[in-house]
């Protein structure tokens, strides 16, 4: 006598080799399949919108910067300050060819994220431009070269800019 | 009684070895405090290397991240104590990481050839389980013969 059905146990083992599967894929796949890291320019408030139109000659602005990191491994990031006009913006491999006028170097843990205050300053005499860029990069240090380098990661913001 | 006087070569080389000792002070100082941003590279390196092994290193991230909040505010005294502080923990982080990653690994190898036995284990013991419930669920039954009509 054929107590437990043929079919009915082939069925159940089918779906346990589909658990046992997955179940390892999920055990051997790597931590981190694709690493990035996040910038984002918040305004004063450390959100996103309402952000400066005017900034004063010779004043500090004040906005907040938004790191995040899913590389792997804590990432020592350097947050470097430019200001220029639209010509000057970086692209996604090459930096801004500006003078840095500010940077702000913090470590982000794997998986965590900064949101930190940053006072930038506008000179007195900034580029002759209808409305010029606040540009933020975002450097890394590479703990294999051991140097920083760019991360192709930027934003900018235009404002116009009082001459007071 | 006046003491003999010293000859002049001798007089010489004490100054000289007393103005060595004053330029090489201060130098051996400033190249320890100096860059402490040097420092900073070098243990991010080493945390960096360790964390990418999956050793957990919260603790000293922190104590770098409240370096570099000093290192920020030019109070560099503080900001190498901080650093110190994580060099210390780091030292023993790197001292365990061999057991650590090797006990990670079995852990993870572990799982996943138990995960790979759960079909064997199910195609093995689930029908003999199975009629041993059975069986088990019915021990009390009779077996009666029936008669047949003719």
């Amino acid at each position: 006598m054929n107590v437990l059905d043929g079919e009915v146990f082939a069925v159940i083992v089918a779906i346990a080799i589909v658990g046992s599967a997955l179940g390892i894929a999920q055990v051997l796949r790597p931590e981190v399949v694709e690493p990035f890291t996040a910038l984002g320019l918040l305004n004063e408030d450390c959100v996103i919108g309402e952000y400066p139109k005017y900034v004063f000659a010779g004043r500090e602005v004040e906005l907040c910067v938004f790191l995040g990191n899913h590389v792997g491994y804590p990432v020592l990031a350097r947050v470097v300050y430019k200001l220029g006009t639209e010509a000057d913006l970086p692209t996604n491999t090459t930096p801004s060819s500006l003078r840095p006028l500010r940077n702000f170097t913090v470590l982000v843990p794997h998986g965590g994220n900064e949101t930190f205050r940053v006072r930038l300053p506008i000179p007195e005499n900034p580029p002759e431009a209808d409305r010029v860029a606040i540009i933020v990069e975002l450097w890394l240090y590479d703990p294999e070269r051991g140097g920083w380098t760019y991360s192709g990661r930027w934003n900018h913001l235009y404002v116009r800019v009082v001459r007071v | 009684m006046a003491l003999p006087r010293p000859p002049s070569w001798a007089l010489a080389a004490c100054l000289a070895l007393v103005a060595l000792s004053i330029a090489l002070l201060p130098q051996v100082a400033v190249a320890e405090v100096a860059d402490p941003y040097t420092k900073l590279y070098e243990l991010y390196v080493r945390v960096a290397k360790l964390a990418s092994q999956g050793i957990d290193v919260g603790d000293v991230v922190e104590y770098l991240s409240r370096a570099l909040k000093f290192l920020e505010l030019e109070r560099y005294a503080d900001a190498l104590e901080e650093l110190e502080r994580a060099e210390v923990i780091l030292s023993e982080l790197e001292l365990s990481a061999g057991s650590v990653v090797l006990r990670m690994r079995l852990s993870k190898y572990g799982t996943a050839v138990a995960l790979a036995l759960v079909p064997v284990a199910i195609y093995v013991l689930l029908p003999r389980v199975y009629v041993y419930a059975w069986y088990r669920a019915r021990r009390r039954w009779l077996v009666l013969r029936e008669r047949t009509r003719r």
